[in-house]
């Protein structure tokens, strides 16, 4: 079953063209990448996605309602004064689901010693943790992920793959965002390369290093890009 | 009330209570309404008691609660916070309630505070402060949101509440202290200058929320403008309403500019407390000398016009020239009595006026027929309405200022002479026994 359905979606910034003609599926329980430089139209199409900008043309479509998602952006939107708990609270109540809720997400993502210390004080890998302890809250069907690991040091990126991976084991689709191509292979199970709005490569991450033989002693999908575009990814 | 509505209201309300810097804003106002009033008691000539609690009531809520919403509305949508909200379903009005909601919850509190200061106020006055400075408050959470929706970031919205403020809440405060009537006529638009206080008479009740439900009415009107651009518009993008950033900006100007112009031209009021209950005084004199046969009178009678106060053996009779009061006996019954000496002092009675020592520099900024504000220190806080009848051309002799030691060769001062001007009071008030009491004056000029 699709999910995410994205037909031939353009999008257009007044005169510059930030998406053109993208189209792909995702399906239930499956992590999909959305690989590309910054610039690249990723956020745009996440906002597309989860209904905060029309589309210019095309057709994308979820099979789940706006209770039924959850966002994690780069930029946190968290309420710096109010502590982990009560910044989850807040969130608890709009879903009208019980408060107890948000000691579970914290759990969740390891953050249950930190619940009652305010966001100022939160390094910035716990604050990613708390954005993502947000977006999980309510149980949502599908999780859309704006570069989830890209302000994160090593251990604590690794940190938060693994709990990617175990939200997808208990049933979420997962639309992530990113442009650390060895992140892209080692989660996604369907990747789609995004190149000034347009869609260069789309389908299972090892077969499309396969196809452009670009497989070192690991598969590099960063060598792709280079092959597609001419351009470094970073 | 929504759950989206109440989450955003808890969140506002303890996102409130952990920011110093809008818990300042809130307590800041009555704390100095509370330390000008009843510990430092400081008070001005012909000013009511309650007078910088209601100032500083008028200003908290013209300035401290368009700060807290705009501020509020502005950090949520600059720290993408509203963003996330609104993917979660929250609906802008639900979350415009709520933060309103929250802000107005602690107006209400604060106002309550103000209230409490009033001294000796009833509770209908109290009642009717509150409820003009709640509605007042209603207009000004309106304007923080019209701000906090149309600013850039967080720190724009707070240039714009502060340029908001000043000219609702800091003009209207200036408007008042001055006294000029062309201040007054501005800002007597905006609801800030229109807040109910214990000096308000009846009939000015029902004009003062006039004005100020206008002022909401003009301002939702305004703030459904504004939102309806904004949901117009794509759903998180950032739209900055140049339109109504303008709108503000002219207010602002002209507001700001009207200021000068008449602070310029009239540069305050003139105000004394060197006054006082006072009128034409009568001595009578014998116009012979003689024995004293009859003496009726005694201090604190009244007397009638051509009334027989005494008679001089041989002498003929004393009479008083005007109904008036006896102030003092010089005399007692068969003392003997000369030309030299008055025997009684009778005040007049239909004469009774407020005799104000004003200081040269300022009597020539007054004319015949400006209007007057009187306070009389027995009868407490009330302020009477008067006109000045009579400017003196001489100076008195009084000295104000440093003495002057010629003698010594000191340091001395020039001296600033004191000119008499008389204030008659147009209110029905009954003076005739507080001849002599002390007064303040307060004159605004125009």
């Amino acid at each position: 079953m699709d999910m995410i359905k994205v037909q031939n979606v353009e999008k257009h910034f007044g005169e510059q063209t930030v998406l053109r003609d993208v189209s792909f599926e995702v399906k239930e329980k499956e992590i999909f990448g959305l690989l590309g430089p910054s610039g690249s139209g990723k956020t745009t199409l996440i906002n597309i996605l989860t209904n905060q900008f029309e589309p210019d043309g095309g057709t994308a479509t979820l099979e789940a309602s706006s209770f039924e998602t959850g966002l994690m952006l780069d930029e946190d939107g968290l309420y710096p004064r109010l502590n982990c708990l009560e910044n989850l609270d807040v969130f608890c109540r709009i879903y009208g689901i019980p408060t107890n809720s948000s000691m579970e997400a914290l759990v969740d993502v390891g953050l249950e010693d930190a619940a009652k210390k305010a966001v100022t004080s939160l390094s910035k890998g716990m604050r990613q943790r708390l954005a993502l302890a947000r977006a999980i809250l309510h149980r949502p069907k599908i999780l859309f992920l704006d570069e989830p690991t890209s302000a994160l040091d090593p251990t604590t990126a690794d940190g938060m793959r693994e709990l990617i991976e175990e939200l997808r084991q208990k049933g979420a689709t997962i639309f992530l965002t990113t442009h650390n191509m060895d992140e892209a292979v080692q989660l996604c199970d369907t990747v789609a390369m995004l190149h000034k709005g347009e869609i260069v490569e789309y389908g299972d991450p090892l077969e499309i290093c396969n196809r452009h033989n670009s497989m070192r002693t690991v598969p590099d999908l960063g060598a792709v890009f280079v092959k597609m575009t001419g351009e470094e990814l970073k | 009330m929504s759950n989206a509505t109440k989450a955003i209201f808890i969140k506002q309300f303890q996102d409130i209570l952990k920011n110093s810097g809008v818990m300042i804003q809130f307590l800041i106002f009555p704390l100095i309404a509370f330390l000008m009033t009843s510990v430092f008691d400081i008070g001005m000539p012909g000013m009511p008691d309650s007078f910088f609690i209601t100032m500083q009531a008028g200003m908290f809520v013209g300035m401290a609660v368009i700060s807290a919403a705009a501020s509020a509305i502005a950090e949520d949508r600059e720290k993408n916070s509203l963003r996330f909200l609104l993917m979660a379903g929250v609906k802008s009005h639900q979350y415009l309630t709520g933060v309103g909601g929250v802000v107005l919850a602690f107006s209400f509190v604060v106002c309550g505070l103000f209230a409490i200061m009033m001294p000796d106020a009833a509770m209908i006055q109290i009642l009717l402060m509150m409820a003009s400075l709640m509605l007042g408050a209603v207009a000004s959470v309106l304007i923080g949101a019209i701000i906090g929706m149309t600013s850039k970031s967080e720190q724009s919205a707070s240039a714009m509440a502060a340029a908001a403020g000043m000219v609702l809440g800091f003009g209207s405060m200036i408007a008042n202290i001055s006294g000029s009537e062309t201040l007054q006529n501005i800002f007597g638009i905006f609801y800030t200058m229109n807040f109910v206080d214990c000096e308000v008479r009846a009939g000015e009740v029902l004009q003062n929320f006039g004005i100020i439900l206008a002022n909401v009415i003009v301002f939702a009107f305004i703030f459904m403008w504004v939102y309806g651009k904004q949901e117009s518009a794509k759903r998180g993008g950032v739209v900055l309403n140049k339109k109504v950033v303008s709108f503000l900006l002219v207010i602002a100007i002209v507001g700001g500019g009207g200021i000068g112009f008449s602070m310029w031209r009239n540069a305050g009021f003139v105000a004394t407390d060197d006054a006082l209950v006072s009128t034409n005084l009568i001595q009578i004199i014998p116009h012979a000398p003689g024995r004293l046969d009859r003496f009726d009178i005694f201090t604190g009678a009244y007397v009638v016009e051509n009334e027989m106060i005494g008679r001089v053996e041989g002498g003929g009779f004393l009479r008083s020239p005007v109904d008036g009061v006896v102030i003092a006996t010089n005399a007692v019954l068969n003392q003997i009595v000369s030309p030299h000496e008055a025997v009684a002092v009778i005040a007049d009675i239909n004469n009774v006026h407020i005799q104000a020592n004003i200081e040269e520099t300022d009597v020539s900024r007054l004319r015949i027929g400006q209007r007057a504000y009187v306070t009389i220190d027995a009868l407490g806080r009330q302020r009477f309405v008067g006109y000045i009848s009579e400017i003196g051309r001489a100076t008195d002799g009084t000295l104000s200022g440093n003495v002057p030691n010629f003698a010594m060769g000191g340091t001395s001062s020039r001296r600033t002479q004191l000119i008499s001007v008389q204030i008659r009071i147009t209110d029905d008030v009954y003076l005739n026994h507080l001849i002599g009491a002390n007064a303040a004056v307060r004159i605004p000029l125009r």
